[in-house]
């Protein structure tokens, strides 16, 4: 019996529910931020709280993803994946480096936004607008890859 | 890789961590690196924060160009690092190969 395998199904659907809240919020911050470029700065309330959802929404897509690992590791990756698909192990391979990468910038993220206000110190945009874009890059990679690994073998 | 750091690895058939790599054995290195990466990172941080804090006054604010050439430094850095990773995972799994590349 591998850790947590009885609850993978529920535990992975609530992977994807979290996801979702994740990937809408920093969709529409990505969007705000673009907005800043344009120096249209009337929806900083409503970017500043994208970015609070975003963070608790990562961190518990985070747990879970981790929690669901090992249960992954065996019955998708050791069974089907490693022998039949490999190239799919360099797919998830490169989704959780950029996850755990994604962790710490999102830490950079909050707090950065907790220290200033877009339309004061636009130079700080330099850091802000840069992070934005590449932590959406990293949410749309994982959920592309996720959901097409998962249609490949979902489960056991 | 250039360089390696022996870390535990945890045995999902097993319920058990070890800090070698057998072979045959489905386990998982990822978790250790997550702890050494957060903590490394984290003792780094406080290191840099503490000698700031040493030297500057809260007040005290980096000029806008500094600021500037600080935040497109760091965005390189970023890009560069993940195409890196990128590269060795599909290098390793045979991704560029699958696709004819």
């Amino acid at each position: 019996m591998v850790f947590l395998e009885n609850f993978y199904r529920v535990l992975l659907l609530a992977h994807l529910f979290a996801t979702f809240v994740l990937v809408g919020s920093m969709t529409h911050n990505l969007l705000c931020v673009i907005g800043y470029i344009r120096g249209k700065f009337g929806r900083q309330k409503l970017e500043w709280l994208y970015v609070k959802v975003s963070l608790w929404a990562y961190l518990i897509v985070y747990v879970i993803g981790a929690l669901i690992y090992p249960a992954y590791r065996i019955h998708i990756r050791h069974e089907y994946f490693d022998p039949q698909l490999p190239w799919a192990t360099g797919l998830f391979e490169v989704k959780e480096h950029w996850g755990a990468v994604g962790l710490g910038l999102f830490f950079v993220f909050y707090f950065l936004r907790r220290s200033f206000k877009p339309a004061e110190e636009k130079e700080k945009l330099f850091l802000y607008v840069p992070l934005c874009f590449i932590l959406n890059v990293i949410l749309w990679y994982k959920i592309v890859i996720g959901c097409y690994l998962t249609l490949l073998k979902g489960c056991w | 890789m250039w360089f390696s750091i022996k870390l535990p690895r945890y045995y999902p058939l097993e319920h058990t961590w070890k800090w070698i790599k057998e072979k045959g054995v489905p386990s998982q290195g990822w978790y250790g690196m997550q702890a050494f990466a957060f903590l490394a990172a984290g003792i780094v941080t406080l290191i840099i924060y503490l000698i700031l804090k040493h030297y500057n006054s809260a007040e005290a604010h980096l000029k806008p160009a500094l600021t500037k050439v600080l935040g497109v430094a760091v965005t390189l850095i970023l890009i560069t690092c993940m195409i890196y990773m990128l590269y060795h995972e599909f290098d390793k799994w045979g991704v560029f190969s699958s696709i004819g590349l």
